[in-house]
C-alpha cells in the first residue's frame, strides 16, 4: 500500500491535463461519482480475483485485467448516462476519459492484494486512496485561484503552475507518508 | 495588500519588516558561528549571497524593479542556512538558495505571491537532491565535549542532551536551530517590535508540547531514545521546531489572513511536526509540516474570511 499517495498525485496530474475544473457543486458530484465508480470496479477486482482468478491457480493479477474492469465500469457508466455528472465547462477533455484515467492509476497499486486480503482490509485503503484524490484535487482546484492572483506569471496560470505546486505539495506529503516514488 | 478594506496605515513598509526580521535573525547566526567555526560562516555567507543573486535574476527575469536593498532575500539566505548542518560543501547552500529563491518564490511572480515558504521550498527540494549531506548525523562542533548526532535521530546513535543543554544549544544540530534560548529570545524581539504577534508562535509550541505527551510512543523510540518518550519539552526546545514556531509560520504571504487562521495553522503544524517525529522515518518532519499546511491555506481563507469592517453578521461576507 505504501505507493498509493503516488499515484494519487499521478491521478493528479490526469487531472491537471484535463484542466482542473474549479469546485463547482457539480464538479463535487461528478469526482464523488468517480471515487463510487472507483470503489465498484475496485470491489469487482477483488470478486475477480477471490473467486475467479485464486481458484483458477493464477498467482498473479494484472494490471490489464484491472483496467479492462475500468473500462468495462466507465462503458456501462458512460452508457447510463453518468458521465454527465462529471462535466464542467472548464474541463477541457472527456470526463469519460478523465475518469477512466484516475480510476486506473488509484487502482494499480493495491492489484497484487485483490482477492488476497480479506474485504473489508482491501476496501479500507480503497476508500482512503479515493477520499485522498478527492481531497487533494479540492485543495490543488483552490491552489489554482492563488495562481491567477495579480502579480503572478502568466506562464504560472495554466498547467505548469500547477504542475510545480502539485510537485511541491507532494514533496511535502512524502515527508509526511514517507514513501517514494522516484 | 492582502485584506479587505477599509485600511489604516501601520507606518510599517515590506521593507522595515524584513529588515527586523534579519536583526532578530543574526545573533542566531552568530551562535551558530561560534559553535560551528568557519564552517558554518561559509555556510550563511553562501546562501545569503547566492540567494540575494537568485532575486536580482529573478526581478530581471520577471522585469521588475530593482532593489538592492530588500532584505527578504536575505532573510530567506539565513534561515535556509540555519536549517543545513555546518558541514555541507558549499554548492550545497549554493544550490538551495537558487531552489528557494527561483523556484519557490521568482517563479511565482516575487514576493507576495509564492503560496509556499521558498525557505523550506529549498530545503525540502534539497533533501531530495543531497540527501546524504543533508541526513548528516554528526555534525562537528567547536566545542569536543558536546560533539554528538542531533537528539532527535533517534536511531543513529543519539545521546541525550540536558535541557539545559538544549536550550544553550551545547547539543548536535544544524547551524541555527540548536540554541533554543537564543531562538526565544530573538523571537521575543520580533513580538516586542511587533513585527509578529505572539500568539501563533506560542499556539504552535504548545501543539508540539501537547501531542508529544499525548501520542502513543512510537517503537522506534525504545530501544534508541526512550529520552524522546513522554518528554514533551524535549521536542519543543530540540529540533526547528522553535525557529519554525518564530520564523517560518509567521510569513504573512504564506500562512492564513485572519487570526483565527493562523492560529489553525500554528496547531497543525505543531501536530504534524509531532507525528512525523514519532512515526516517521525522518527524525525531523517540521520543514514538511510547514509546507503542508501551506497547501492548505487557501482552504483555511476560504472557511476563515475575513471580515470588512462594519459587517454585521448573517450569511457570510462577499
Amino acid at each position: 500500500m505504501r505507493h498509493l499517495i503516488d499515484f494519487i498525485f499521478l491521478a493528479i496530474l490526469v487531472d491537471i491535463a484535463s484542466g482542473c475544473p474549479s469546485w463547482s457543486r457539480q464538479a463535487f458530484r461528478g469526482r464523488l461519482g468517480l471515487v463510487g465508480l472507483y470503489i465498484i470496479a475496485s470491489l469487482a477486482l477483488w470478486m475477480t480475483a477471490r473467486w475467479l482468478l485464486i481458484p483458477w491457480q493464477f498467482d498473479q493479477m494484472t494490471s490489464q485485467t484491472y483496467i479492462f474492469i475500468v473500462l468495462g465500469m466507465m462503458g456501462v457508466a458512460g452508457l447510463a448516462g453518468v458521465h454527465r455528472l462529471c462535466a464542467d465547462s472548464e474541463a477541457e477533455h472527456s470526463p469519460l476519459l478523465l475518469g477512466a484515467g484516475v480510476l486506473t492509476l488509484l487502482g494499480i497499486p493495491l492489484l497484487d492484494h485483490a482477492g488476497r486480503l480479506p474485504l473489508l482490509d482491501y476496501l479500507l485503503p480503497v476508500a482512503g486512496t479515493g477520499l485522498g484524490w478527492l481531497a487533494i484535487s479540492y485543495v490543488m482546484s483552490i491552489l489554482k485561484e492563488e495562481l491567477h492572483a495579480e502579480g503572478v506569471p502568466r506562464l504560472m496560470h495554466g498547467r505548469c503552475g500547477l504542475i510545480l505546486v502539485a510537485g511541491i505539495f507532494y514533496w511535502a506529503l512524502m515527508g509526511f507518508f514517507n514513501v517514494g516514488f522516484i | 495588500m492582502t485584506g479587505r478594506g477599509p485600511f489604516s496605515h501601520k507606518q510599517r513598509s515590506t521593507r522595515w519588516i524584513m529588515w527586523q526580521a534579519v536583526v532578530a535573525l543574526l545573533p542566531i547566526g552568530i551562535v551558530g558561528i561560534v559553535f560551528f567555526a568557519h564552517q558554518a560562516l561559509m555556510v550563511i555567507g553562501i546562501s545569503v549571497g547566492a540567494a540575494w543573486a537568485a532575486d536580482l535574476l529573478g526581478r530581471r527575469l520577471n522585469r521588475q524593479k530593482t532593489d538592492i536593498t530588500d532584505a527578504s532575500p536575505i532573510v530567506t539566505g539565513l534561515l535556509l542556512a540555519y536549517m543545513l548542518p555546518p558541514d555541507v560543501p558549499w554548492f550545497v547552500p549554493f544550490v538551495g538558495a537558487l531552489y528557494a529563491i527561483l523556484i519557490g518564490k521568482q517563479l511565482f511572480g516575487g514576493l507576495g505571491n509564492n503560496p509556499f515558504n521558498p525557505v523550506l521550498v529549498g530545503r525540502v527540494l534539497l533533501q531530495w537532491s543531497y540527501p546524504d549531506w543533508l541526513n548528516l548525523t554528526r555534525y562537528p562542533m567547536a566545542i569536543d565535549a558536546v560533539s554528538s548526532a542531533t537528539p532527535l535521530h533517534a536511531s543513529t546513535g543519539a545521546t541525550q542532551a540536558g535541557l539545559v543543554d538544549l536550550s544553550l544549544g551545547l547539543h548536535g544540530g544544524t547551524i541555527g536551530e540548536t540554541s533554543a534560548l537564543i531562538i526565544l529570545l530573538c523571537g521575543l524581539y520580533l513580538v516586542l517590535r511587533r513585527v509578529i504577534d505572539w500568539q501563533a508562535p506560542f499556539l504552535c509550541l504548545l501543539a508540539v508540547f501537547t501531542a508529544a505527551l499525548l501520542l502513543p510512543a512510537p517503537e522506534k523510540f525504545a530501544g534508541h531514545a526512550p529520552y524522546l518518550v513522554r518528554n514533551p519539552l524535549y521536542h519543543v526546545l530540540s529540533g526547528g521546531a522553535m525557529l519554525a514556531a518564530f520564523f517560518l509560520i509567521t510569513d504573512p504571504v504564506t500562512t492564513p489572513l485572519t487570526a483565527t487562521g493562523q492560529n489553525i495553522f500554528a496547531v497543525g503544524v505543531g501536530i504534524i511536526t509531532v507525528l512525523i517525529r514519532f512515526y516517521g522515518i525522518y527524525p525531523e518532519g517540521v520543514a514538511y509540516a510547514v509546507l503542508i499546511m501551506n497547501g492548505l491555506t487557501p482552504l483555511i481563507n476560504q472557511v476563515f474570511r475575513p471580515k470588512p469592517l462594519g459587517y454585521a453578521g448573517g450569511n457570510s461576507p462577499p
